[in-house]
This record gives structure tokens, sequence and C-alpha cells, in this order.
């Protein structure tokens, strides 16, 4: 199929810049719409509802990409808790600043964790780790900042975000943990890895 | 293995080595590509050192999920079109403040069903510490794969919840919908409070971005709305999504009595018993 465009950027309705270097740029075919719709009612919620749905076809050979860029630091050090104790709870910290021209922003969160032949117990969502009982959480501290409270270190786990582009934008973290009276004696350590990616857009 | 008894008695070290990540990016963020089955594209992802040593890049491929407040969550052998996607390369080292362009090469094979997959191209910072405990990081480009063929756009409405009966003149209000379609969706929703027939609050919610096959949004809202007289108001939210501009709606009814409401009708109510003691008293006299 002979180009149609080659190599040239256009504005989608968004607003979000596309390079589009395919040789195809017909995304679309016959639109068709229509559904079925149903009424029905809920004891309780007295909910009522509808549902429809379309149909239509989507066309091979289309590829574009957005020109934004990210990038994510994260700053310093050894984090070491040191010896885990019963009447306080030992922290460290560390920051992570990521950048992102991305008119979608950015969004920051645990992408996987391993851990140590040891495991300590999470400290509960938005709680605070507190001496004495067995938990290990962490904070987060920024404009950015999604968290309020000490959270579980879990895959998943949001840690900041942002709807627009950001420029060095920091978020400490603080790692937090103590131990208990039925805490196993040893070595704890845990691999984190860090994962940040622009947002999906609209 | 031993249990704690006191204090002091043994020793517990918590350490996250952590090797310091260096600043490192990627671009483009995100993908766009439609393919034919039995067909090839290849896609370009440059990663950069920005640092002033040499550092080593694993290079992955991830299913993306999204949760209910849209967010993404890459996680590796979670969709089946990661194995249609290689990289022309594992890993690679960068010289200080250098870049790659690595390349991706998509392989949509024969017979697969129209639609969407959602797919993460990231480079990961290779630790480089020795004693298995460090602190990564992973930058992911958003790849969006769309099978060519006929798909369907369906969203349902699952939870649509006001409260039953409420005082309040603040509602707090709960949606909750699913993408049933093959492919990822836009999404609008429209609140509208009527009474009487008669339409009092109109107001646009912001449900954030693409809902993504087979994905629920959830948002919550503690809504204010005009409101006139005790009695049943209609709260509905119609929801339109998709390229075919489809429509779907829910409707909940709401109780409302207004403090003054109660008391006003305590008061009738004890006027009317009043009364009635009073004219019976009045004809037993007589």
């Amino acid at each position: 199929m002979s180009p149609l465009l080659a190599r040239c950027d256009m504005v989608s309705p968004d607003n979000t810049t596309y390079r589009i270097y395919a040789d195809v740029v017909d995304g679309g075919g016959a639109l068709s719409s229509g559904g079925i719709y149903d009424l029905e009612d809920t004891v309780g919620e007295s909910i009522a509802t509808s549902t429809s749905g379309g149909v239509y076809n989507v066309r091979g050979g289309y590829q574009a990409m957005t020109s934004s860029s990210i990038s994510m630091t994260v700053s310093d050090g050894s984090l070491d808790l040191g010896n885990l104790s019963f009447v306080a709870v030992n922290s460290a910290n560390t920051t992570v600043t990521v950048t992102t021209d991305d008119l979608s922003g950015y969004a920051l969160s645990v992408g996987s964790i391993t851990w140590g032949a040891n495991v300590l117990s999470d400290v509960g969502g938005g709680h605070i780790v507190v001496a004495g009982v067995e938990a290990y959480g962490f904070a987060t501290a920024g404009d950015d900042s999604q968290l309020v409270g000490d959270w579980a270190v879990t895959a998943g786990q949001s840690i900041s975000a942002s709807s627009t582009p950001v420029t060095n934008s920091a978020t400490a973290l603080t790692f937090k943990a103590t131990i208990g009276g039925g805490s196993e004696v040893g070595a704890y350590s845990q691999t984190i890895v860090l994962q940040a990616s622009v947002n999906l857009g609209l | 293995m031993r249990k704690f008894g006191w204090v002091g008695m043994s020793v517990v070290t918590f350490f996250m080595l952590v090797d310091r990540v260096n600043a490192f990016s990627i671009s483009p963020t995100r993908f766009l590509v439609t393919a034919n089955p039995n067909s090839q594209q290849v896609v370009e992802l440059v990663v950069a050192n920005d640092e002033k040593v040499e550092k080593k890049f694993k290079i992955l491929i991830g299913g993306l999920k999204q949760e209910k407040n849209g967010a993404l969550l890459f996680e590796i052998n979670s969709d089946q079109a990661e194995v249609w996607v290689r990289p022309d390369r594992n890993e690679v080292s960068l010289a200080a403040n250098t870049s790659a362009v690595i390349k991706f090469i998509i392989s949509i094979p024969d017979g697969v069903s129209p639609g969407s997959h959602y797919l993460g191209l990231a480079a990961e910072e290779e630790a480089g510490t020795t004693t298995g405990s460090s602190l990564g990081g992973r930058l992911f480009s958003i790849l969006t794969l769309r099978v060519a063929g006929e798909v369907v756009e369906s969203v349902s409405i699952d939870k649509w919840i006001g409260p039953t009966i409420i005082m309040s003149s603040f509602w707090p209000l709960k949606l909750q919908i699913n993408n049933n379609g093959s492919i990822d969706v836009p999404i609008e929703s429209n609140v509208k409070i009527s009474y009487g027939g008669k339409i009092l609050n109109n107001d646009d919610w912001i449900l954030g971005n693409n809902l993504l096959t087979g994905s629920s949004r959830y948002v919550e809202k503690i809504f204010n709305p005009i409101l006139l007289w005790p009695g049943r108001y209609d709260v509905q939210n119609k929801i339109t999504y998709g390229r075919s501009g489809q429509t779907v709606w829910a409707s909940c009814y709401v109780w409302y009595f207004p403090p003054w409401s109660i008391f006003g009708s305590l008061i009738l109510f004890l006027a009317i018993i009043l009364g009635y003691f009073k004219i019976r008293h009045g004809h037993v006299k007589n």
C-alpha cells in the first residue's frame, strides 16, 4: 500500500502529539451502532439500568506514538534499617525523582518485591508503624504523593502521580520497621523495583 | 526457629542495600499499533543512561492491568499478547550519557481474535549489588495493540448506589462500570437528579482515562445537590462511551427527609392527636 503520510506530526483531539509513520492512516472503517435496551428494578438499590453495545471495524497497519519521554532517579544510598528493636521504629529514607513532558503526567508505584529468607508483617494500609508490634511499611512525602500514613510495600501500590507534565518531581520514601515478641530472629532483606510510566491518557 | 523472649536476646537486622539508581529515561512513552493477524510490525524504544557511569538495563515486556481508579499495573505473564512481542535484545549496557534504540518486533499470529491488548515495554536498571537486596527502577512505555477486525464496544453499569433514605443534603453516590467489550473505550458520565419529573441537578462527572478491556472503574462521590421538598428523588447516571457513542444509564431512587420535615411532621402529628382528643373530649362533655 502506498504511503499516505510519512513521518509527520498530527494533533489528536486531546492535544497529545502523535508521530505517525506507518503507511496506512485509516483506523476507522464503517461505524455502526445500535443496541438492546433493558430495564430492571433491583429491590433495595431501586436501580434501573439500560444496556447498549456498539460494533465497528479496526483496520490493521496503523502505528502512532507519543513523542514524549519519562525519566526516573532514585537517590542515594543503602537503606539500612539497622538492628530492629521492640522499643523503637527504625527507618531509612530515599527520594525518587520523576520528570516527564507528557501531557498526561505520570504514575509511580511499587513494581515488584522479593523478600529474603525472613518476612516481616505488613502494616495495615493507612495505619502507623508503632514500636513493639511487628510491622513493616513505608510512608511518602511530596507534592505528588498519593499516600497518607504508613502502607505495606506491595506490588502495585501507588506512590505518587500527577496528571500534568512534571520536572524533577520528588517523592520522599521512608521505610519503617519494628518487631514484636513473636518475630523471627535473623536478617531481613527485600528487593524492591519501583516503576513509573506516563498515564494512559484520555 | 527461635522466637524472641525478651528485648536484646538476639538481633534482627533489616537492610536494603541500595545502589544508587542513576537517572535513566525512555522515549516514546506510548505506542498505538493496529495490526492484522499473521502480520508483523516493529516499534522502537530509546533507552538513555543520563548519568556519568556505565549502566546495564534489562529489557522486559509485560501485560498491563488497569485498577479500579484507572492506574496501570505492569505484570509479566499476564497477557497472551506478551509472547507476540520480542525485543531485539534482552539487555543493554550503556556508557555514560549514551542511549540505544531497542527494536520490538510485533508478530501477530494467524487466527487471533480482534480486539485490544495492553503491554508495557520496559527498561529496568539491573541492581548492582551482590547481596541480593536492592531498590531498582523500571520505566515502561505503554503499547496499545489492536488486532484488526470487528470489535465490540460494551460497557455495563455494575453498581449505581445512593442512600435509600437520607436526612442530609450530602448524598454518597457510588458508581462502578465494567468494560465487557473487546476494545478500550473513552468514558463520560452525566448525573441528573430530578423531582416530580423536573430536573434539578445536571452534573458531569470525570471518570478518568480510557477504560481497558475487562477492567472496572469505581468512582465514589459525596454529592451536594439542589433539593426542594421531602420525597423521592430520581438520581440517574448516563455513561457515554466508545468511538461509536454508545450510552448506558442507571437510576436509583433516594427518599429525602430533611430534619425540618421530620420535625414539622411530628408537630403536625401531635397537633392532629391533640385536636382529636380535644374534639372527643368536647363530645363527651356534651
